[in-house]
């Protein structure tokens, strides 16, 4: 019998650097894939444990590790070349999807590679390999309609969400250039558990996330999502969210550090990212009006490109104010409709309070985004955020009761759909409250929660939405501790019973959840 | 008749029809060959399939009421097909409309020498889309090769605004023979402007018929045992007969205080009758005054949509038939108050302000000459035909050959030459001429070279009329999408000048597969000035299939949509979607068949409601009688429908159409009744709501909370005053969610649920488990165990019947 | 901020759109309005546009029809009026003035290997 230990020293020199770099490489991908599979933070509570098949894949590859010079001793070139070939497609599919495929911009190979792949893939299958086969395509420089057609057609609509199906429908619809489409979808899967996706697709989201705020100048968001709880510390997002750091004007990298960024090599540094220091901002181009106030100011204050701030707001809300309470103006225009034979004063100054009050409450959305909170003494401005704030409740409610009637008529979207849906009146009850303490945010709640609570048990129970419905239950869960509502410990426990661990099987089918 | 041009207006009358020929100075009204102006608008099927058409036709409507056909225009738009027994035919309504065409272009040949090849034909101003497509499409099929649609109203203004010559808010009182239009207008320094319309699409002189038809057969069923009844289908002949006698009856009327009608021997089914019954005015104002008080509401309606009074009207012009009733006048006279202007030809009104029409909009009805290369350099030009301006502009292009342009251009009329008007690089030029007032003025243009010669050019003149100008014509009803929660989102308002052309983006509530057929995604396109889509008339549909994408549309996507209609009223639609494609047919643009079981639910539902409103206005002793006198008013209308919804059983399609009208009216008028009974209630409600709220808030909220408490009691007062539903619910939810807020702050507030729970215990579904809770919960509260009482409590009222408590703590749905 | 609607109201402003003073009469605007029309049927380049505070814009048939149905309506007429105060001369711009607060790095995605630099992303 031959001894399976490796007799290195037996090996003649060239051959022994033929096997030294092997070994080498060999262990470059076990390491690097150890470390972006180790790089989710301790926090999201993820254990990391590994399927039993998994563990015999890769106790072959060290028996294959260690056989090799044994191999080379009997001179099995060709079988250890054609054995290491099998082991990277077996073990590291992604890595050779995400290195050889996707650089060689192939994406029915990138899709079969990840189709293909082990374990990793077992759950996310087809959507993982159509989001690798997007990638691809989104890297040609003008995708062909078939193959964006092929790529659309894997998809089952009638399977579950997972983070996954995002991830693949974000991609595709970055490939058609629907860029906008694209960040909304990425956004969305912050949203998700971490659990519901492997973590190649959280990479593929958190940079293609980063990335895309990078290139729209948007560098606070670059910190935030490099900041995200979710997000996997890799250099990539560590080098940009350093760019997000430095001021103004100087945020490019060099091609050599970006070259650098992607190799393995460098150690996560979470410091600057979790300093909490703000990025900084460029100067910013305030409003200014003259007073005494007139309607040519008030005009010209309203086509002025002043960055939109609660400051600026709150003036040029008060310059109009001033205006349409301007009894000169009103003796102006009673002049005018009697030489006109008609025309009443209050209509039009009725119509020019509708167009500000509605162009106010636009502007009111731009300020809150902005991350800043809108008050003041103005009659127009108080006007347009109850304006703003009753349209939003009642499309709130509207959205609500759409997926009320859904949920009574038992009739369930595709995923996707199902997922939009839900995304729409995050969006819808999200821009309701400013930053700070509100009680329209309570109202809002408190308007929603139970039904929205038994929309999603209805998801996870009646139509095996586990994951759509478990974002909901953590999406209302801050809302109700916010609220002291007493609905916060069902919310919790079905919060965590909507969650099916692949892993244990034991809670593969987890207690009904309270809805 | 000389090269001048000449402009074909059509009134394509519900009882009769009449043309109108317009020369630059007078309309001529084009005779039949029976030397009449009226063209009955009835068609005539032999068995060998002969057509005839007209008063011919209309003698035969009672001794061949099998092949002859008649007031067929307001069937147009409908699936309804016309049968032709002899003839084994069955037309469309439009197809029968092409053959009174027909015979109208014919007369026009052997009155004035041509085939007329254009011409514009009067519309109801409240006609459907769909019928108005169907009488474009009966103009092709006559033959036309360009037709523009007017309104009616706006066509009787013209006529009677062009002999007229006054200034001020006039009205425009249409009452045909099927429809009723009255029109607000204004002439002011020329301009001719239709301030604003309405009408009702099922008011006419037809329904005076069925009305006095009505009385006659009251009569002659007093001392008979079996009621004679209009829907009986065994009295369709006899009742067909008796309405022609009716007609002639109604006519004479207008001449004399009494006539008689005689018909012997009329067959009601088995039984045989000799009619002869008397009928004298006073019977036609006693039957006659309701349905002439339903047009003066209309008036009203119209007066304060545009916030005008009828003493501020100067005149009411009258147009069609029915307007000759003594009735009509009468009863216009005492509840408008406002003179009529005299001197106008009622019946043929409408066609001589089509063909004033067709000259504004230069449609010359001669077909269009060929290019003749000898006569000169081809110019284009651009003029108004017809205007108010004294100096209106000339702009022209010559066209582009390769050959020299004239240098300069002026224009010669009699007694006037312009100066002269060079020609740019670029071959235009803009010139002002000057008109003499209220004529026709026919200008010769001379092109002159760069060497001084002349320089011919084709055409060498033009007729420029001065007169009216005239605004252009308003959008009769809004326009607009219906979207998934009912609502309408208005693309064009109501009143908006045409032609009119709206874009607003939406988003797609549904993913459309590429390739797969059953994916569609509908856009249906409503008429209608109410919110709720399901009241306003669905037009038609834009359809995306999946079939015809070349791209998935996911749920969510963005899709661009315009409506644009034209100045006679037709409508195209158009949506964009993101990738880039376009689609533009529109589907069932038709009027909506109506089965009659459909009606009967539908009025057996609304009989329903009515009866819960008389209730509820009974018992509300401070709007009572108000509410009492709408609610009869409604009933009338009910009954009414009712006897349509009857006919259209026994096979009056128009009956059945007037009814699914009338229904969907009532529906929307007891919809704003329901919810203004609804009122008084929300008012106590929010009242004590936001006491209760002031208490708890006061104690247990926060500062954010009792200022937005203040901002909604404030708001309260407002919508108080108003009265408006939506916004006083609104606002009880948002004082109810405040009060919740603060309610589950106060740390005794599990306990005084659960007390109250425990005093409801006797109406528990299950009186042993509710009882053990109940002891449970007050161990619990005298041990200070929060936890196991707020178990109790949340079980205990799943278990007892409440409102707004079960929903909020048994975790249903409903919250608001 | 620029306010949209009072921005579209201001450029598509009857008064701009047909060249007429805000005191004009009515003969004089549907004296223009008419000889607008005219032109824009036989596309004469010195009608295709007008001026605006905000800058050019680009004068259509519809628009023309609809400033003059709007002038009609003395309460319509009364508000344009309000919202013609500013003279057609003068410009205001929506562009960055300073070409540094320009911080995007539009081919980061493309160096990260996230697909092409594609212009107008948005």
């Amino acid at each position: 019998m031959t001894p399976l230990a490796p007799t290195y020293r037996s090996l003649e020199p060239p051959v022994r650097l033929v096997v030294l770099v092997y070994w080498s490489a060999l262990l470059l991908i076990f390491v690097y894939n150890v470390r972006v599979r180790t790089r989710l933070p301790v926090h999201t509570g993820l254990k990391d444990r590994e399927p039993v098949l998994l563990m015999l894949f890769r106790f072959i590859l060290t028996a294959t590790f260690f056989g090799a010079p044994y191999l080379f001793v009997r001179e099995w070139l060709g079988l250890e070349i054609l054995l290491f070939a099998v082991c990277l497609l077996l073990f590291y599919p992604w890595w050779t999807t995400r290195h050889i495929a996707i650089p060689l911009r192939m994406p029915r190979l990138a899709y079969a590679l990840t189709a293909f792949g082990g374990m990793e893939w077992w759950f996310d299958k087809p959507e993982g390999p159509v989001a690798a086969a997007a990638w691809c395509l989104s890297r040609q420089r003008k995708a062909t309609k078939q193959s964006v057609t092929w790529a659309e057609k894997q998809l089952v609509p009638s399977r579950p969400l997972r983070a996954s199906t995002v991830a693949a429908h974000a991609m595709l619809a970055a490939v058609r250039g629907q860029f906008s489409e694209a960040r909304m979808l990425f956004e969305s899967m912050l949203l998700l558990h971490g659990r519901t996706a492997p973590v190649p697709m959280w990479r593929l989201c958190f940079e293609w996330l980063a990335t895309d705020a990078a290139a729209r100048g948007d560098w606070a968001a670059v910190r935030r999502i490099a900041a995200h709880y979710l997000a996997p510390r890799v250099s990539t997002l560590l080098l940009l969210a350093d760019l997000a750091g430095r001021p103004p004007g100087k945020r490019k990298a060099s091609i050599v550090e970006v070259f650098l960024s992607r190799l393995p090599f460098r150690s996560p540094n979470l410091k600057p990212i979790l300093s909490g220091k703000p990025t900084p901002r460029g100067a910013t181009k305030e409003l200014n009006i003259v007073s005494p106030v007139s309607l040519e100011g008030a005009l010209r204050a309203s086509l002025d490109s002043a960055d939109p701030h609660s400051a600026s707001l709150t003036v040029l809300a008060e310059t109009w104010d001033s205006i349409l309470c301007d009894e000169h103006l009103r003796q102006r225009l009673a002049l005018r409709s009697a030489a006109l034979g008609g025309g009443d004063v209050d209509t039009a100054l009725h119509q020019l309070r509708q167009l500000v009050e509605s162009d106010l409450t636009e502007a009111i959305d731009a300020v809150l985004k902005n991350e800043e909170s809108v008050s003041g003494e103005s009659p127009l401005l108080k006007s347009a955020l109850s304006s703003r704030r009753r349209r939003l409740l009642t499309e709130l409610e509207e959205r609500m009761a759409r997926l009320d009637a859904r949920r009574n008529k038992d009739q369930a979207l595709p995923a996707i759909d199902e997922w939009k849906e839900f995304l729409a009146f995050h969006r819808t009850y999200t821009s309701i409250y400013a930053p700070d303490e509100s009680p329209d945010r309570t109202i809002a709640f408190n308007m929603i929660s139970l039904r929205l609570n038994s929309f999603a048990v209805w998801l996870h129970s009646q139509k095996k939405e586990s994951v759509i419905a478990n974002a909901i239950f953590r999406f209302l869960l801050p809302e109700a501790r916010r609220s002291n509502s007493p609905s916060l410990e069902i919310l919790s426990r079905n919060a965590k019973l909507s969650i099916t661990d692949f892993t244990i099987k034991s809670e593969r089918h987890p207690r009904s959840l309270r809805g | 008749m000389n090269d001048r041009p000449l402009y074909l207006g059509i009134d394509l009358g519900t009882t009769n029809s009449a043309a109108s020929v317009f020369d630059g100075s007078l309309t001529h009204l084009v005779r039949t060959s029976q030397g009449t102006t009226l063209t009955p608008s009835v068609v005539r099927i032999d068995a060998r399939g002969v057509i005839t058409v007209g008063t011919k036709a209309r003698r035969l409507l009672e001794s061949d009421s099998d092949n002859v056909r008649c007031e067929f225009k307001r069937l147009m738009g409908t699936s309804q097909r016309l049968n032709f027994r002899a003839s084994g035919k069955s037309l469309k309504p439009e197809e029968l409309s092409a053959e009174i065409l027909k015979s109208l272009r014919a007369d026009v040949r052997e009155q004035f020498g041509f085939e007329p090849a254009h011409a514009v034909i009067s519309a109801p101003a409240l006609f459907e889309l769909p019928q108005s497509s169907a009488t474009s499409e009966a103009a092709r099929l006559a033959g036309f090769d360009r037709v523009e649609l007017i309104q009616e109203p706006i066509a009787s203004a013209l006529a009677a605004g062009w002999t007229e010559n006054a200034s001020g808010a006039w009205m425009v009182y249409d009452l045909g023979g099927g429809t009723f239009d009255v029109s607000l207008l204004e002439t002011r320094d020329g301009l001719l402007r239709v301030v604003g319309h309405d009408g009702d699409n099922f008011l006419g002189g037809r329904d005076f018929d069925w009305e006095l038809v009505d009385l006659v057969l009251e009569r002659l069923s007093s001392g008979r045992p079996r009621r004679l009844l209009r829907s009986d289908s065994q009295n369709a002949v006899a009742i067909r007969k008796l309405k022609l006698a009716v007609e002639e009856a109604k006519i004479e009327l207008t001449r004399m205080g009494c006539t008689s009608i005689l018909l012997p021997n009329l067959q009601f089914g088995d039984e045989s009758v000799d009619v002869d019954i008397e009928v004298s005015r006073e019977d036609v104002a006693s039957r006659c005054t309701a349905l002439v008080d339903r047009s003066v509401a209309v008036c009203l309606r119209l007066l304060k949509a545009q916030g005008q009074e009828p003493s501020k009207v100067t005149r009411i012009v009258l147009v069609g038939g029915p307007t000759a009733m003594p009735v009509v006048r009468q009863r216009l006279s005492e509840t408008l108050g406002v003179p009529f202007a005299e001197g106008l030809d009622s019946m043929t009104l409408v066609a001589q302000g089509a063909a004033l029409y067709a000259a504004s909009a230069n449609l010359d009805a001669r077909p269009s000459p060929r290019i003749n290369p000898d006569k000169g350099r081809r110019i284009w030009l651009q003029y108004p035909a017809m205007t108010s301006d004294l100096s209106p502009y000339v702009v022209g292009r010559v066209s582009e050959e390769s050959a020299p342009s004239p240098a300069s251009i002026r224009f010669e009329r009699e007694g006037w030459t312009s100066l002269e008007t060079p020609v740019t690089k670029e071959g235009t030029f803009v010139a002002s001429i000057n008109v003499l007032p209220h004529r026709a003025n026919e200008f010769r243009i001379l092109g002159t070279a760069k060497d001084g010669t002349d320089f011919p050019l084709w055409p060498s003149a033009i007729t420029i009329i001065h007169g009216l100008s005239l605004s252009d014509p308003p959008l009769s009803r809004a326009i607009g999408v219906a979207l998934v929660s009912d609502r309408t989102h208005i693309y064009i308002e109501r009143g908006s000048p045409l032609p009119a052309r709206r874009t607003f983006l939406h988003e797609a509530v549904q993913t459309i597969i590429q390739g797969n057929d059953a994916s569609v995604l509908r856009i249906p396109i409503v008429q209608g000035e109410f919110h709720k889509a399901h009241l306003c008339r669905l037009v038609g549909a834009l359809e995306i299939r999946g079939s015809q994408l070349t791209a998935s549309i996911p749920s969510g996507s963005s899709i661009e949509v315009t409506l644009a209609v034209d100045r006679g009223g037709r409508l195209s639609a158009q949506a964009l979607t993101v990738s880039g494609q376009v689609f533009e047919e529109i589907s069932h643009l038709l009027v909506p068949d109506v089965p009659a079981e459909v009606l009967d639910q539908a009025i057996r539902d609304l009989r329903k409601r009515l009866s819960l409103l008389f209730a509820s206005a009974f018992r509300n002793k401070n709007q009572g009688s108000e509410n009492t006198a709408r609610l009869g008013g409604l009933e009338l209308r009910l009954t009414e429908a009712e006897r349509d919804a009857a006919a259209g059983r026994a096979g009056d399609a128009d009956a059945a159409q007037k009814a699914r009208r009338s229904l969907i009216d009532i529906d929307a008028e007891l919809d704003g009744l329901e919810q203004e009974a609804q009122f008084p209630k929300l008012e106590s409600q929010a009242v004590m709501e936001l006491s209760m709220a002031m208490a708890l808030v006061s104690i247990h909220g926060t500062p954010q909370e009792r200022r937005l408490l203040e901002e909604a009691a404030a708001s309260l007062e407002q919508v108080r005053k108003s009265r408006d539903v939506i916004e006083i619910q609104a606002r009880i939810e948002q004082i109810q969610a405040l009060c919740r807020a603060a309610f589950f702050r106060d740390p005794h507030a599990w306990e005084q649920i659960f007390k109250f729970a425990a005093s409801r215990i006797n109406s528990a579904r299950d009186l042993p488990l509710a009882r053990k809770l109940v002891d449970e919960g007050r161990g619990a509260m005298h041990r200070g165990d929060r936890e196991t009482l707020i178990k109790c409590t949340k079980q205990l009222v799943t278990l007892i019947p409440f409102d707004t408590e079960t929903r909020h703590l048994g975790h249903d749905s409903g919250l608001r | 901020m620029i306010l949209p609607r009072i921005a579209r109201a201001i450029e598509e402003n009857p008064f701009y759109v047909l060249g007429v003073r805000p005191e004009c009469t009515r003969q004089e605007f549907e004296r223009e309005g008419q000889k607008l029309l005219s032109m824009l049927a036989l596309d004469l380049a010195e009608v295709r546009t007008y001026n605006t505070p905000l800058g050019e814009r680009t004068r259509t048939t519809e628009l023309v029809r609809r400033s003059m149905a709007e002038l009609r309506e003395p309460s319509r007429r009364l508000l344009h009026e309000i919202l013609a105060a500013l003279p057609q001369s003068e410009i205001h711009t929506s562009q960055p003035t300073r070409p540094e607060l320009d911080d995007r790095w539009v081919n980061a995605p493309a160096l990260f290997g996230y697909g092409r630099f594609r212009e107008g992303r948005q």
